[in-house]
């Protein structure tokens, strides 16, 4: 229990915690089995993406990249199924895209040595401008069968959304942390320059960090079009400072090597559900995209804010 | 001595890079004429100086927080131009007289927010391009909201001269953002508030210990940025002739492109630089109009080149050095 207290990420369980007892008295029918599974789906994808972006905030690096990409990706995995594509198929060349762009953002980082913030940024634009020469207008049908199976199905009780595209990814986590990578990726982290100087790889390091944020997002996009059912090359964008804000309210030090993928996945239910109760308050659709932009500004200041006063507060000790 | 050692080579090198703009912008102009005749056109020309302003306008807003230092770029400051053009056109509707008023309350909206901008980054050590990236979403929310989704209002005739041509054959626009350049250039150079900001972009700490109280000046460096991005927003008004929701957000690259080019680091950057980035950055995209390619892969064109130009002009040092 006095551990659960001390982690990075309490804050966010309260937050959590709060939001859902507030949306059960405030959104008409949140826990009606169909519209919590719904929210579940939606959810899901934000989750797996913080997770991705989490790991580049432990290893001194961010994500900006994420929205385009799940836009790209979105598009893509529609495209290809309509040309005829099976299913598997279509999954495994999207995640091949992903992994490119994963490769290339890692590149740029890693070997040229230039500001991750601004190369994500680039890598922002370009997808953004991939997507819309893939499908410039939102359309296409899906795959009924993957909607079906990603929107009601359950594997032993838990909803295969939530299995696959966030418990799946979070064991994937927690086996790498067990390996030298984990312990490497914290190092970097904290003092590139040390670590380099006591002989870890930091190029592999940081391609590692950024190859891995970008095939979660891959995976997210996957989910997102079990969600959306067309392809919208637009739709994903909003995913970028969402997932940055799940992971800086679920603990992650912007300043690097500090945070925990499963505070990333908190922080993205803290989203979410702020986002649900603005909507359940029933406010006039002109103050959608402020409100969500205000949870997003307000739960990154709250938390920071909250950081800066504990360590005043030990300092003063 | 050192120092003066320093500024000396520095400058050297700023020298050989506005060299190399000045022939990257001939070539640009070479081959957009071989594409397509009548590229290199006084009219075209004209037409490319005239947006290249906006772009140089939005780039000093960069350079201003760019070179007091610890990493930053404004990505608000395209929300800021969309809040402006937006604004000042409903507030100003149609009606001469008020134009002083609506440029007072646009400029005041634009100070305020990067206030809000500054506060975080100071106060809270939130990264400035997070900070100001979740700010450019609030005020693109907040642009939304204001207009409904509806623009209302009309932009009066002196707005309106801006995209004109009076004498000889560029617009008025490029006279207005030539003395607004100036100012810029003055205050950077001449004033002490100005000097300070390079003497903090360049090394915190000394310009601590010398007494510079460096939160004020980083503080005067993001109010400058936001005046600069909200006379961006007007002059883009005046030049486009319509104020349109989420109209600056694609300055936002160009901008940090621009002052890319034009030498802008911690604690260096000249204001002659980033014009010199922004007409580069404006024949690129004429260019690539030009080529008659589709919106899509004139966005993935421009990031592309966003890429490259970063990894010749913004690399970090390595770690064996």
């Amino acid at each position: 229990m006095s551990q659960l207290l001390k982690a990075k990420w309490f804050p966010s369980v309260v937050l959590v915690i709060f939001f859902l007892i507030w949306n059960g008295f405030f959104v008409k029918g949140f826990y009606s089995a169909a519209s919590f599974r719904y929210f579940l789906n939606v959810l899901v994808p934000l989750a797996c993406i913080a997770i991705g972006v989490t790991v580049t905030v432990i290893c001194g690096g961010i994500d900006l990249s994420t929205g385009a990409l799940v836009c790209v990706i979105n598009c893509s995995f529609v495209v290809l199924m309509e040309r005829g594509l099976g299913l598997g198929a279509a999954i495994a060349v999207s995640m091949l895209a992903a992994l490119v762009v994963g490769v290339v953002n890692g590149f740029f980082v890693a070997v040229v040595r230039i500001n991750p913030l601004l190369v994500t940024f680039a890598m922002q634009t370009i997808c953004t401008g991939l997507a819309l020469w893939i499908r410039p207008n939102a359309s296409g049908s899906g795959n009924p069968e993957f909607i079906r199976w990603y929107g009601s199905g359950t594997v032993l009780g838990i909803p295969t959304s939530v299995l696959f595209f966030t418990i799946v990814p979070l064991v994937i986590w927690y086996l790498i942390k067990r390996t030298p990578m984990g312990y490497w990726l914290y190092a970097v982290g904290k003092d590139e320059r040390k670590s380099f100087e006591t002989g870890i790889n930091t190029v592999a390091v940081q391609f590692f960090a950024y190859i891995f944020s970008a095939c979660m997002t891959g995976w997210a996009a996957i989910a997102f079009s079990g969600n959306i059912v067309g392809g919208d090359p637009k739709a994903g964008l909003s995913f970028t400072m969402n997932a940055i804000a799940a992971s800086v309210v679920g603990g992650a030090a912007l300043s690097g090597g500090e945070g925990d993928p499963i505070g990333g996945v908190l922080g993205a239910l803290f989203v979410q559900l702020a986002i649900y109760a603005v909507l359940g308050a029933k406010v006039s659709t002109y103050v959608e995209e402020l409100s969500n932009g205000l949870i997003v500004l307000l739960g990154i200041v709250g938390m920071m804010a909250y950081s800066v006063l504990k360590n005043r507060k030990r300092s003063r000790l | 001595m050192k120092k003066t050692d320093g500024v000396a080579v520095r400058s050297n090198v700023r020298l050989n890079s506005i060299h190399v703009t000045v022939i990257l912008i001939v070539v640009l102009f070479v081959i957009g004429q071989g594409v397509l005749n009548g590229f290199a056109s006084i009219r075209n020309i004209s037409n490319i100086i005239a947006f290249a302003c906006v772009i140089a306008l939005v780039a000093v807003s960069q350079l201003f927080v760019m070179v007091v230092g610890s990493d930053g770029n404004d990505l608000s400051v395209g929300a800021i131009m969309s809040m402006s053009a937006l604004l000042f056109a409903d507030i100003c509707r149609n009606e001469v007289a008020r134009i002083p008023f609506a440029l007072a309350c646009v400029l005041l909206l634009g100070v305020v927010v990067e206030l809000i901008n500054f506060s975080g980054i100071a106060f809270l050590k939130i990264s400035p391009m997070i900070m100001t990236m979740v700010m450019g979403t609030v005020v693109n929310g907040f642009n939304y909201f204001y207009t409904r989704g509806i623009v209302s209002g009309s932009i009066p005739k002196p707005i309106m001269l801006l995209g004109r041509q009076i004498v000889g054959p560029f617009k008025t626009i490029v006279f207005v953002v030539a003395v607004i350049l100036v100012l810029a250039y003055c205050f950077l150079r001449r004033l002490k508030t100005g000097k300070k900001m390079y003497l903090v972009g360049s090394n915190e700490n000394a310009a601590r210990l010398c007494g510079i109280r460096t939160e004020w000046v980083k503080l005067a460096a993001f109010l400058m940025s936001g005046v600069a991005a909200v006379l961006a927003g007007i002059m883009l008004l005046g030049l486009s002739g319509a104020a349109i929701l989420k109209m600056g957000d694609g300055y936002v690259m160009m901008s940090i492109a621009a002052a890319v080019i034009g030498g802008v680091k911690n604690g260096e950057g000249r204001v002659f630089g980033c014009f010199l980035g922004a007409v580069i950055i404006q024949t690129l995209s004429n260019l690539l109009i030009a080529a008659n390619l589709p919106d899509s892969l004139q966005i993935l064109l421009n990031g592309i080149v966003l890429m490259l130009i970063l990894s010749s002009f913004a690399r970090k040092p390595r770690l064996q050095s």
